[in-house]
């Protein structure tokens, strides 16, 4: 029997963005009665898992330093051994982990362990990532903070906070998020109170359902909408866009387009995500994902989730020009259809 | 988009004729100008009188053209010294490090984990 699947969650925000609030809240809710919580406090003295002791289901396990840069391992050693408790039954069994970052934690890094640790790989799939930005200071805190910056970037859900501390700029805010990352969807927290359906479940693969809704996961309308809207608009140099293509795209030409992709830019191809209509296998879609300079391999949906068959890429980037992405490929399809099968 | 390779028509081909018979696209021209902004390098991207791109930037000129004989697809000659490439990423690596003396290539790295469950 295959052993069930274990999504894990990301929620990040920089510091006092109210992640712990929300949390707490979220898991005196039935839905997350399931929940392990992993806290990463930086300091010596942690707080925030006092906070959320409160829950009774859930487990915490702390940590001091910095996930992002000082324990990447000791996580991964964090999860293996709460999953093989959940398996011994020495404590609950839980269906979901969220992993609390500190307010200074680049979230990065913390996805590529769960992507590229071999003990944890056959148990976890990566969740969502939700990024909660305080109403009041979050402008402010943008435009100073890269980490910041980079939080929301990467986020499949933004959580604004402390709405009823803010002040008319609430629209300026949302347009700053928009610019930084158009396609993940806003949600209002009051006082911490949130519908827990629309944080967690942000994942590309829903648990539920046992299936993968691209289409949720892409929002890449989203991004296309809001990156015109937005586009002169940016006061960062990250921005999001969406690349479609009709035409099929050769699995090497796929595979050439990435490794460029990761060649070049490194560390400012925050985050990728597609669904691609690949010339060999034109009734099962790949669905593509990566962080930085690590990629999932390929998962290959069994058929196309709606009539669209279209390539869509959704790009996340700090410093890379859109014009350049689409000529890459373009170019790189190019090369490929130009070279003879056999030569 | 190429026409679909039919191998009964096929023939190698060796030589100056096929440098001659093909030149770089335009799409290889400007994908060579894009990479200069997107790497916030100086320079321009121009096309020869025989059909070469040619780019000048930071002191040094570097000639793209298609390759002579069939071992590689391209020729790139950075101040005098021609090496071939095999695909434009090569080309592009190779102009990358002539002209950018900070860069430094990232590589790949596959996750061990689904992206979705087999």
């Amino acid at each position: 029997m295959t052993a069930e699947l274990i999504p894990v969650s990301v929620l990040t925000g920089f510091l006092g963005s109210g992640k712990t609030t929300m949390l707490r809240y979220l898991l005196r809710q039935p839905e997350f009665a399931r929940t392990a919580v992993i806290i990463n406090e930086f300091g010596e003295v942690g707080i925030d898992h006092e906070l959320v002791a409160a829950s009774e289901d859930s487990f915490i396990e702390l940590q001091t330093g910095c996930l992002c840069c000082k324990i990447r391992s000791d996580l991964a050693q964090t999860l293996q051994d709460l999953v093989r408790r959940r398996d011994e039954a020495r404590c609950a069994p839980f269906g979901r982990i969220v992993i609390e970052t500190s307010g200074l934690a680049d979230p990065a890094p913390i996805l590529q362990t769960l992507m590229t640790d071999a003990t944890i790989a056959g148990r976890l799939v990566l969740g969502g990532v939700v990024t909660t930005v305080d109403a009041v200071t979050g402008a402010a805190t943008l435009a100073r903070e890269g980490v910041s910056q980079k939080q929301v970037a990467v986020a499949d859900r933004i959580v604004l906070t402390k709405l009823d501390l803010a002040d008319s700029a609430e629209g300026t805010l949302r347009q700053r998020l928009a610019a930084f990352n158009a396609g993940a969807p806003i949600i209002m927290a009051d006082h911490g109170r949130i519908d827990p359906a629309l944080v967690f479940d942000a994942g590309l693969y829903d648990p539920r359902t046992r299936s993968a809704d691209v289409n949720a996961w892409l929002a890449e309308e989203a991004h296309t909408h809001a990156h015109n809207e937005h586009r002169h608009r940016h006061d960062a140099e990250i921005e999001t866009y969406a690349l479609r293509r009709r035409e099929p795209i050769p699995a090497v030409a796929l595979t050439l387009f990435l490794e460029a992709l990761t060649e070049h830019c490194g560390d400012d191809m925050l985050r990728l995500k597609g669904i691609v209509n690949v010339l060999e296998s034109p009734d099962r879609p790949a669905v593509i994902h990566g962080v930085q300079h690590v990629f999932h391999a390929p998962a290959w949906l069994d058929r196309w989730p709606s009539d669209e068959r279209n390539s869509r890429i959704v790009c996340i980037t700090r410093r890379v020009p859109q014009r350049w992405v689409e000529v890459l490929l373009d170019s790189i399809c190019q090369e490929v259809a130009d070279v003879p099968a056999h030569a | 988009m190429s026409k679909p390779h039919d191998p009964e028509k096929w023939e190698p081909v060796f030589g100056q004729d096929h440098a001659a018979r093909e030149r770089p696209s335009d799409l290889a021209g400007e994908l060579l100008a894009q990479s200069l902004a997107a790497w916030r390098v100086s320079g321009r991207v121009a096309r020869a009188n025989d059909g070469a791109l040619v780019i000048n930037g930071n002191g040094k000129e570097i000639r793209i053209e298609r390759a002579p004989h069939v071992m590689f697809r391209w020729l790139v000659t950075i101040d005098g010294r021609a090496r071939g490439a095999t695909s434009l990423l090569a080309v592009l690596r190779q102009v990358r490090e002539a002209l950018d003396p900070g860069y430094a290539a990232s590589r790949v790295r596959i996750a061990v984990a689904p992206l979705v469950p087999q």
